[in-house]
């Protein structure tokens, strides 16, 4: 499943992104990294499910009226703590 | 084929190509199952939904009794020869008239024209509206209304009780030329039947309409029946078929304690058993507000007086009609035809009906009966359907509307109310794009350091969380040089959901049917001189060629000034050219825009930039877009 959405944004990025940005050609991504690559690391490190829902959420606050500049993708949670029989 | 190279993608440098391989079969995958979804449901429709004959039995079955003289066998007003036989023995006086006759009633919006052959209308002409041939709109089909039924017919559970009744010739209260507000009356009397249809007319769309069936005194279970769709249905008209417009076809569309839902004659849908079609010959004992069949343009809805009370058949037959409409001899299609019997379940039906078009000014009026027994009910705009981007196109309608409205009264108001709203929505983003401007101009000029950042980066994958630190080693950059990031998706986002909606509205409202601007005879289709899409091709190239951008290699650049305005001109080609006028409106300011940037002096060191990077990258030799300055 990831990596079938890692599929679809790559295709993106090389296809369709180049004719939407020749419309008009100003308009950069607001943020660093740009909206689809935030997206293929949000699904590549949270997983699919959640990693789509914080793309959504990058996607919705990429217009005019929000603070612009750096957005990195919020690190991974780290695992929970194995739990193992108690060293001697 | 030219390696395409998107500036975007320079991020990920060679890995993004070693990783694509890993990408690539991933993405056959995907396609392939895309291919395969959209595949099984064009090849494999669903049959239609076999017509289950589910007739109910007699809700009342009176016993025979000889001696039951019918009351009701005196005509209360005799005009015409009646064949009266007035016997004093027990059986019922027959009342049926000597010839077939017909009765027109006028108003200013209809002319229904009844016959006294099964007391049912043969021509309801709406005088507002013409079909595709010129002629005033006829909602009755005369060919499927000859198979099926016409109009106001009665429905029984009976065949044989059914074709009696619409066969006989009844007595009408009134022959010749009525003007509404009136009211219409038809009596028909044998052998233990009794029929009595009552037809009120007022200055609207809306009649009345009381009928009762009874049978040696008993009432018997009858409904009044529209059961041969509407006249309006497209897929009738032969000559000017509407090529790439969507045929929806008619709809069966209820409200039920103010819940509205519909249902299409076939299984349809993306998930087949969220919609599985209307079988045909089944009764619904349900409080409907109002049941209407509906196609695109226009509704035949039944409102019925008493809720609590009604009944509902569906009918479904299907005709068999040419595939393709303007040559009568290609291979015949069948194709559905929708049908309603609404009724009461005491026999005694009182039903108010709105035939006409889905207009929303005249649907907010026209209230469906509410619990009281008043016309407060629900109206009925829940008919009109604005398409699966109904959110976005209803809003974009009423917009429109608006500025209709604004521009006061003339049919070709609509072409200049699309324009004046495009204009509007472009010049709203001028000021955003002159920041942008200005912020990608500086970006240009640092590209050679920023350039150098990445190549460092260069040999990791996208994914990988050590590129974070290139993001904030450029973010860092940008700072320094102060580079502000104006760009933002909104453009973008917007232009696509609005493209949809101005389909959505172009395709479902009725008041931009035959609505013309100019040379365009109807904005809902596609242009006939073609003058639009040509436009659109010239004026996109046009800008491609002179927009600067540096950042896009030569080749790419190429391909998309000649790929992207013959994608866009052929797609508008076929399809309404309201649509093809948004879009080239938006272009020709585009282009404006684009000349004026050209002009100034931001405009004139981008070319300079553009250009010299453009020669740096082939080596010395100047490509022939990037060169022309």
């Amino acid at each position: 499943m990831t990596r079938i959405l890692l599929a679809i944004l790559d295709f993106y990025r090389r296809w369709l992104s180049p004719a939407l940005h020749a419309l008009n050609p100003d308009n950069r991504c607001r943020y660093l990294p740009t909206c689809s690559e935030y997206a293929s690391i949000a699904i590549a490190t949270h997983g699919p499910l959640h990693g789509f829902f914080l793309a959504l959420w990058r996607l919705l606050r990429c217009n005019p009226f929000a603070r612009s500049g750096l957005d990195p993708v919020p690190p991974a949670p780290l695992p929970r703590p194995f739990p193992h029989k108690p060293l001697p | 084929m030219p390696e395409i190279r998107n500036p975007n993608l320079q991020t990920q440098g060679p890995a993004g190509g070693g990783g694509g391989g890993d990408m690539r079969s991933t993405m056959g995958f995907a396609l392939l199952m895309l291919v395969v979804l959209f595949g099984y449901q064009y090849f494999f429709k669903p049959k239609q939904a076999e017509t289950t004959a589910t007739t109910q039995t007699q809700a009342q079955q009176a016993p025979q009794s000889a001696s039951q003289p019918t009351a009701s066998s005196q005509p209360a007003q005799p005009q015409l020869a009646a064949d009266t036989a007035p016997q004093a023995s027990a059986n019922a006086v027959a009342v049926t008239a000597a010839s077939e006759t017909q009765t027109t009633v006028e108003n200013e919006r209809i002319r229904i024209v009844f016959t006294n052959r099964g007391a049912q209308v043969i021509h309801w002409i709406l005088k507002d509206f013409k079909d595709t041939s010129g002629q005033p709109l006829d909602l009755v089909q005369p060919q499927s209304a000859a198979r099926f039924g016409f109009p106001l017919s009665v429905f029984t559970y009976e065949p044989a009780l059914t074709t009696q009744l619409n066969q006989a010739l009844y007595q009408p209260s009134a022959t010749g030329f009525l003007l509404a507000p009136n009211s219409l009356t038809f009596h028909y009397a044998a052998n233990g039947l009794d029929v009595l249809k009552t037809f009120r007319f007022d200055t609207g769309y809306v009649v009345s309409v009381e009928a009762q069936v009874k049978r040696n005194g008993a009432p018997v279970r009858a409904l009044v029946a529209w059961p041969a769709g509407l006249g309006d249905m497209e897929e009738f008209v032969p000559g000017k078929s509407r090529s790439g417009a969507v045929r929806t076809p008619s709809q069966f569309a209820w409200s039920i304690d103010g819940k509205q839902d519909s249902l299409t004659p076939t299984a349809s849908g993306f998930l087949f058993w969220t919609n599985p079609g209307v079988s045909g010959n089944a009764t619904f004992d349900l409080p409907y507000q109002y049941a209407a069949i509906s196609d695109l343009y226009f509704a035949a809805a039944f409102m019925p007086e008493d809720i609590n009370g009604a009944t509902l058949v569906t009918l479904h037959n299907s005709v068999d009609l040419p595939s393709d409409l303007s040559d009568p001899n290609s291979p015949k299609k069948p194709a559905d035809v929708l049908g309603l019997a609404v009724g009461d379940q005491s026999g005694y039906t009182r039903v108010r009906i709105y035939a006409g078009p889905k207009q929303i000014d005249v649907l907010n009026t026209i209230h469906a009966t509410g619990p009281g027994g008043a016309a407060d009910g629900p109206t009925l705009e829940g008919l009109i359907h604005y398409g699966w981007l109904g959110i976005v196109a209803k809003p974009l309608y009423l917009a429109l509307r608006f500025l209709h409205g604004l521009m006061g009264a003339g049919a070709y108001n609509w072409g200049w109310a699309i324009i004046a709203f495009t204009a509007f929505f472009n010049m709203l983003m001028l000021p955003t794009r002159f920041y942008m401007m200005k912020s990608s101009l500086k970006m240009m000029r640092l590209q050679p350091k920023v350039d150098a950042i990445k190549r460092k980066y260069a040999n990791l994958k996208v994914t990988d969380p050590k590129r974070s630190e290139m993001n904030t080693e450029m973010m860092a950059l940008y700072q320094t040089e102060g580079v502000n990031m104006y760009g933002s998706c909104l453009p973008m986002l917007i232009q696509m959901p609005l493209f949809i909606a101005y389909f959505e509205v172009l395709s479902n409202v009725i008041e931009l049917r035959q609505a013309h601007w100019f040379w365009l005879g109807d904005l809902s289709l596609p242009d006939p001189l073609h003058i639009l899409p040509i436009l659109i091709i010239v004026s996109m190239f046009v800008t491609q060629i002179i927009t600067p951008s540096p950042g896009m290699d030569p080749t790419q650049r190429k391909m998309m000034a000649f790929m992207m305005p013959i994608f866009m001109g052929s797609f508008l080609w076929h399809y309404a050219s309201g649509l093809a006028l948004y879009w080239g409106t938006s272009n020709m300011i585009n282009l404006l825009i684009q000349l004026g940037i050209n002009q100034s002096s931001i405009g004139k060191e981008m070319h300079e930039i553009a250009a010299k990077r453009a020669i740096k990258k082939s080596g010395g030799k100047p490509p022939t877009i990037q060169g022309k300055r």
